[in-house]
């Protein structure tokens, strides 16, 4: 799906707990997420904490979008500066 | 590790006065075997009944099947670790089982879903329903037990298998102090050390993931269901059912596990077994887990390594990198899996890494379920006659006694009866 929106000319990027697989595959920016079961979080932080890590993850997948980029490249959340 | 493994063909099983086996044939003592059974306080009620080959019989809401299989002498006792059971080290000594016959747990229960019942499985024994698994062949003593239903899921869905246990360990118990008419010394002896030497790495999904429970019920080594580090186990220890539940014949008659061991010292030099769990929910446990296992691989100084899994979805990435990791190491790697169906316009696996180089195709359509090729109404059905038709949010219901959409199952190990192509 990333790869099809990509080509009608809307930058895409992924975020993914897999991010092994959505560069094999093709996907052209890549967002490290959490894990399978909440990607864009931790509900195992603290409420605040919870909210500032995918905060933050939404910001590196907007910074991610405003990248070009020629081939599948990962961005990590944790080390962005957005 | 020595383990002498002593086989008592069964041909036909009956209900009779007390539980024995004579030249094949094994009669069943019903009334004492409930008994035992509802000796479990945990269990409201229960009952036994036979199903054979080519009767036109379902069975329904399989829970797992068991292979009667008992320590004769060696330490720890048959399918170790799981409901309160020794977790005492197995493989070593003497073991006996009984041939041709599985003891079959029937429950409401979903495994590794605590709330959620068991859906659309069935067992037909009558083709062409029973080419399906390999359990379609065997005389099957069915468990149809109750669980008190104010317990919590898991404890219901340990209960149903204690109960298929209880009655799995009495009727391998008649073979004490019987001379079995095969016996097969099975150990990991030095041999020609020029043949390669190849390691079994098989991979089993964890139900952590799905029930958020560090104990839930599902496929167990040693008794342990949740996620762990990969495991380096004795292929006796597997005999003896040290990975079991859900699944239990299988895994004590995997064919790709037998027929690697009894090529050790012909065709090659068996190093051992790696077990690795699946469904890791980040991308470093996946690594993890991959590295780890090729690393044991590599330290068992292999040339080679045969991969199986059991499941599917995302645990396909920690066993394609197993594959990936251990051809990175010099370890030539075969990968047995199943393929997604054409329809669904995607890759035919997951992840096509270049590493897995050589794929053995265990079958076609994981995710799909066969309507155009209906198998009949049967005669008769054991267990619930209401399927849940979507096992993932437990909606519509349909019944056992119609005609139905081929069951969904694959043979992940190569007990297939049903033919295929090369290609």
């Amino acid at each position: 799906m990333a790869k099809e929106i990509e080509n009608a000319g809307i930058p895409v990027a992924v975020i993914t707990a897999l991010h092994s697989l959505a560069l094999t595959t093709g996907a052209p920016r890549v967002v490290r997420g959490s894990r399978i079961e909440h990607v864009c979080g931790d509900p195992n932080l603290a409420p605040e904490e919870d909210r500032a890590l995918a905060l933050r993850i939404v910001q590196s997948a907007l910074g991610a979008v405003c990248t070009d980029v020629n081939e599948p490249t990962l961005f990590d959340p944790a080390i962005a500066r957005n | 590790m020595e383990l002498k493994l002593g086989t008592f063909p069964v041909q036909d099983i009956r209900f009779g006065a007390r539980t024995q086996w004579q030249d094949g044939i094994l009669e069943i003592d019903e009334a004492g075997l409930l008994d035992a059974v509802k000796a479990d306080q945990r269990i409201v009620s229960a009952e036994l009944k036979l199903a054979k080959p080519g009767e036109s019989v379902r069975i329904t809401r399989v829970h797992d099947v068991l292979e009667p299989r008992i320590k004769v002498s060696g330490s720890g006792s048959v399918y170790p670790g799981i409901c309160g059971r020794s977790a005492a080290t197995v493989g070593d000594g003497r073991t006996h089982r009984l041939q041709g016959i599985g003891v079959v747990s029937i429950g409401e229960i979903s495994s590794g879903r605590p709330g959620g019942r068991a859906g659309y499985t069935f067992l037909d024994m009558m083709e062409p329903g029973a080419a399906a698994t390999p359990y379609g062949s065997l005389q099957n003593l069915c468990v149809i037990a109750q669980p008190d239903t104010s317990l919590t899921g898991e404890e219901q869905a340990y209960a149903l298998e204690k109960a298929a246990l209880v009655v799995s360990d009495m009727v391998a118990a008649i073979t004490l102090g019987l001379d079995p008419p095969e016996l097969e010394e099975l150990s990991l002896s030095d041999v020609d050390p020029s043949l390669p030497r190849v390691v079994y790495i098989c991979a089993f999904n964890s139900p952590q993931h799905f029930a958020a429970s560090l104990s839930a019920y599902g496929t167990a080594i040693y008794g342990f269901t949740r996620q762990t580090p990969p495991w380096l186990l004795h292929p006796n220890e597997l005999l003896d059912g040290a990975i079991c539940a859900k699944n239990s014949w299988m895994l004590v008659n995997n064919p790709s596990l037998l027929n690697l061991y009894r090529g050790h010292g012909s065709e090659v030099n068996f190093v051992g077994c790696i077990a690795i769990r699946t469904r890791w929910s980040s991308q470093s446990d996946k690594d993890v887990t991959s590295q780890q296992a090729a690393k044991m691989a590599s330290m068992l100084k292999a040339d080679g390594a045969i991969v199986t899994w059991d499941a599917a979805g995302n645990d396909f990435l920690e066993v394609i990198r197993t594959v990936q990791a251990c051809e990175n190491l010099g370890i030539k790697t075969v990968f047995i899996t199943p393929e997604e169906h054409p329809d669904i316009d995607g890759p035919p696996v997951l992840e096509p890494l270049p590493e897995a180089r050589t794929i053995v195709s265990s079958g076609v359509g994981l995710e799909r379920r066969w309507i155009d090729d209906p198998v009949p109404a049967p005669e008769q059905v054991i267990g619930p006659a209401d399927l849940i038709e979507d096992a993932n949010t437990f909606e519509g219901v349909v019944s056992a006694f119609d005609s139905l959409p081929s069951h969904r199952w694959v043979d992940h190990y190569g007990f297939g009866r049903r033919t295929g192509f090369d290609y």
